[in-house]
């Protein structure tokens, strides 16, 4: 066992590190920002913003290579928790979220907190009840996880079979997200910049593994964090007079409120199962911004937000995470960070949205046609905003509004120079890879582990595993530029599948397998075929019958049908062997070596025995 | 080394399953009753905002980091007084 005291083994200069990524990523935009002013040409101001960050990122993977196994998969267990709760937090939300959520804050207002709060409560559950007992375990996949716990190579594959269809989700939406910011900031096609997207993707992996996905998207956190806090900051300022946007925002939702009173917007009453977040297609703004069921009825709010739940807290894409920190206290320590950063990230969003609706509602509500401003002239013009020229004045009812471009659109509102645009551009490519490296990561390490070296549970030569991890990392990216190709469903909708899935397959049987040591192989077995057929199901009756059964709900309605499942296989069956049993009361002790480590070196002992 | 006794081992899952309820039950029945009543508590105010709508976002994720902190601290001292603790 090791006897090294643990904070020695973090690198004390950490800080200093992303301390310079920082200010080069600031000063990399400042240097912009006067090059713009010498009238220099746009197209090579994008291509240093395309280009500039990625270059960082790439220096920072490669500096972050590796050959060992421990490092490669679980970044040498020795992440701080506040690194660790910086980077969970922007891959739960990714792209998808930073894009979509704002623009669902300005068309469907209060009900987009359904998710907000889902990720919230999902992190509370996932740092309560599960990642402090994973981070003793310390496998370095799910399905290897549940693979040692039971004994059982079948339930490696079938999880593994199980827990790659959310994270193949989710990976063609952060691509596809990633790739539609950068379509925006270059105006190039986006099948090209796909092909970019993801060859950059893979050698931000490549070198290092979780280590160089950990650290990669530390930076691309500080660089979403930077754009966004700056971006808020901004038209605080010039809206409200305080920087802190994020509390400031009150008096801009009440005066909101008071033109929805003026102009007598009530909103409809929705169906209390409804589920119907705003599309990509372009939206008029019908419903109050401060007022529920704008989207969601009174329990499709409720379902909406516990799918969201319990698909984050067993999410098989952020869960190895757990692995990556100092022990068990810094893995529940940093599921706390990772609910500060996800609220400040999401709180923010919050606030420009509030902010654009605002600006909408005083200079185009009551206008006449010709009287519109230069900059919604340009949003037209990108198709990310249209209205009707009906009547002379124009009502609130005759804007559409394109969900996805809402964030870009409000720089460009306020008049800010073109470089600030650019910014939030980054950040949200920023963002797209950082989602993107811990979803492609993760279903590489599924692959390399569990299905390539899954036939076996012995134990392969560090080079082997980690080779084979490489060339899963080219395969998974291939075949996630193959999803985003073929794939075109709106990438919320691809969010909550993926929720759902993981809400009523991983969930239920990782929370059981630490929390009931009764559960034996064919109970998480059952379990988990059980919840993916009826979440499965359920969307494709869904689709077929034209029920409306949003996805979440599919989910919630699967997850006790996969608990029941599970409970009853299990007690229908005999108890598990005692050492399953014993693998289950070591992983509740916070102290002692970490049960994969020491399991890994009894196996080396063997082997070497063997020899 | 910090090492349990094997008669502290079910006194000390016994209160860790009790502080892991005593943290996610009561935020969970927050988290699904408070936004059925936002509607009702917007009519008064906090901070500028209508107080559903704080409540929901920022109430919601203040309480979240409360409860975290507070099981982070209370799940250590369980810890340490069992001797489950990891070594330092």
């Amino acid at each position: 066992m090791s006897t090294q005291h643990r904070t020695r083994l973090v690198n004390p200069r950490l800080g200093t590190y992303f301390g310079i990524f920082a200010s080069a990523f600031v000063s990399l935009f400042l240097l912009l920002m006067i090059l713009e002013q010498l009238e220099t040409p746009s197209v090579h101001l994008k291509a240093a913003v395309l280009v500039g960050p990625i270059v960082l990122y790439l220096a920072i993977a490669a500096a972050s290579r590796t050959s060992s196994a421990s490092d490669f998969f679980a970044a040498g267990r020795r992440v701080p928790a506040v690194y660790n709760g910086l980077v969970l937090a922007t891959s739960a939300i990714g792209a998808t979220g930073i894009v979509a959520f704002t623009g669902l804050f300005f068309l469907d207002g209060f009900d987009t907190w359904a998710f907000a709060i889902g990720i919230f409560s999902g992190f509370l559950a996932m740092g309560i009840a599960i990642s402090p007992y994973l981070r003793k375990y310390g496998a370095y996949t799910m399905p290897s996880y549940l693979a040692r716990r039971f004994e059982s190579r079948l339930l490696r594959l079938t999880a593994a079979s199980i827990f790659a269809v959310p994270m193949a989700l989710l990976l063609a939406a952060e691509i596809a997200m990633g790739v539609h910011a950068a379509a925006l900031l270059t105006g190039y096609a986006q099948q090209p910049l796909a092909l970019v997207f993801t060859a950059a993707l893979a050698a931000m992996i490549v070198f290092g593994g979780m280590r160089s996905v950990g650290w990669v998207a530390t930076a691309q956190s500080i660089a979403l964090l930077i754009a966004i806090i700056v971006l808020a900051g901004l038209i605080g300022v010039m809206l409200t007079n305080l920087p802190l946007a994020q509390l400031s925002y009150g008096p801009v939702l009440r005066q909101i409120t008071r033109i929805e009173d003026a102009q007598g917007m009530v909103t409809a009453a929705r169906a209390v199962l409804e589920i119907a977040p705003s599309g990509r297609e372009l939206t008029a703004i019908t419903s109050r911004a401060a007022s529920p069921e704008a989207a969601m009825g009174s329990l499709g709010f409720i379902v909406t937000t516990l799918a969201v739940t319990a698909g984050i807290a067993g999410a098989p894409w952020l869960l190895p995470r757990c692995a990556t920190t100092l022990g068990v206290y810094e893995a529940r320590k940093s599921l706390g960070w990772a609910i500060f950063f996800a609220g400040v990230v999401l709180i923010t969003l919050s606030a420009l949205a509030m902010f654009f609706r605002s600006i909408v509602m005083t200079e185009l509500v009551g206008r006449s046609f010709v009287e519109l401003p230069l900059w919604f002239d340009e949003l037209v013009a990108r198709g990310l905003a249209s209205v009707e020229a009906g009547s002379s004045v124009l009502a609130l009812g005759s804007f559409q509004f394109a969900r996805d471009g809402i964030l870009f659109a409000i720089p460009g509102a306020l008049e800010f120079p073109a470089i600030v645009v650019y910014l939030v551009l980054a950040s949200v490519i920023a963002a797209a890879f950082a989602a993107a490296t811990a979803t492609a990561f993760g279903l590489s390490a599924i692959l390399a582990e569990d299905v390539f070296g899954g036939l076996r549970l012995g134990l392969e030569r560090d080079a082997v595993r980690i080779g084979t991890a490489r060339v899963m990392v080219v395969v998974v990216l291939a075949a996630g530029l193959a999803m985003y190709s073929t794939i075109t469903a709106d990438p919320v909708n691809l969010f909550l599948s993926a929720m759902a899935l993981s809400a009523a397959t991983s969930f239920p049987v990782i929370t059981l397998s630490i929390w009931w040591k009764r559960l034996n192989i064919t109970g998480a077995f059952v379990g988990m075929v059980v919840g993916f057929a009826a979440t499965l199901g359920l969307m494709l009756v869904s689709a077929s019958w034209q029920l409306t059964l949003a996805a979440p709900l599919a989910g919630i309605i699967a997850l006790p049908i996969a608990v029941f499942a599970a409970v009853a296989a299990a007690l229908a069956t005999p108890a598990p062997r005692p050492t399953a049993q014993g693998a289950a009361r070591d992983m509740r002790i916070p102290g002692g070596e970490t049960v994969y480590d020491r399991e890994m070196r009894l196996m080396r002992f063997e082997q070497r025995d063997t020899n | 080394m910090a090492m349990i006794e094997r008669d502290e081992r079910k006194p000390y899952w016994r209160y860790t399953k009790l502080q892991m309820l005593a943290s996610v039950v009561p935020f969970l029945v927050l988290v699904c009753v408070l936004p059925m009543y936002a509607e009702a508590l917007n009519a008064h105010k906090l901070m500028g905002f209508p107080l559903g709508y704080f409540l929901a976002g920022h109430g919601i994720w203040l309480i979240a980091l409360f409860t975290m902190a507070t099981f982070v601290n209370r799940q250590d001292s369980i810890d340490h007084w069992h001797g489950a603790n990891e070594d330092s």
